[in-house]
């Protein structure tokens, strides 16, 4: 156990507000959440990465960072045309 | 516990409590374009200071190197994303959309 885990731990709980919002707003806050608890997941894998020694981790967190600008963009395509 | 260590370690908690914040910020907010607000320190800020904690304790290392590449594309595009929802906001909530195909059957039929 290091400060990086412990770290980790905390940051995890901000996906819990993010939660909340996903599951109790309308459509367009959720999105705002949604991309709020990406943000949150991205830099849960850097510090956890950090955490376990392991610097390959960091790609994953790299992953997320660059999937969620086309995630982002293809909700917003979908939110702002109709259906 | 070296000087480099309890740096990064500020950093580190730094960066976690303003993510932390913004989290809180995004449930608490009013409507989407007070949510929209907080995402720009956990953005910008939070990005930062996680960057420059790993940084400071491994050096220009590969761990170090990709913290900088993950954060400058994380300021990159958070702008870039959060430009995009408040469009999609701004469409909702004024009615209309700013594009100028028909969306609905109604408007196809006109």
């Amino acid at each position: 156990m290091n400060m990086w885990l412990i770290a980790g731990f905390f940051l995890l709980l901000g996906l819990l507000p993010c939660a909340f919002v996903i599951l109790s707003a309308p459509v367009l806050d959720r999105l705002i959440a949604l991309q709020m608890a990406g943000l949150v997941s991205t830099f849960a894998l850097m510090v956890f990465s950090q955490g376990f020694g392991q610097p390959s981790f960091f790609d994953l967190s790299l992953a997320t960072a660059l999937l969620s600008i086309p995630g982002c963009l293809v909700f917003c395509h979908f939110l702002e045309s109709w259906l | 516990m070296s000087w480099q260590e309890a740096l990064a370690g500020i950093f580190l908690w730094a960066g976690i409590f303003v993510v932390l914040l913004s989290c809180v910020g995004v449930m608490l907010g009013r409507d989407p374009y007070a949510r929209l607000h907080f995402l720009g320190p956990a953005t910008i800020l939070g990005s930062i200071a996680l960057a420059l904690a790993v940084v400071v304790k491994e050096g220009l290392a590969q761990p170090g190197r990709k913290a900088i590449l993950i954060a400058v594309v994380l300021l990159v595009s958070g702008p870039i994303l959060t430009h995009a929802i408040a469009r999609v906001i701004y469409s909702h909530t004024r009615g209309g959309s700013f594009s100028h195909h028909p969306h609905t059957p109604e408007e196809r039929k006109q």
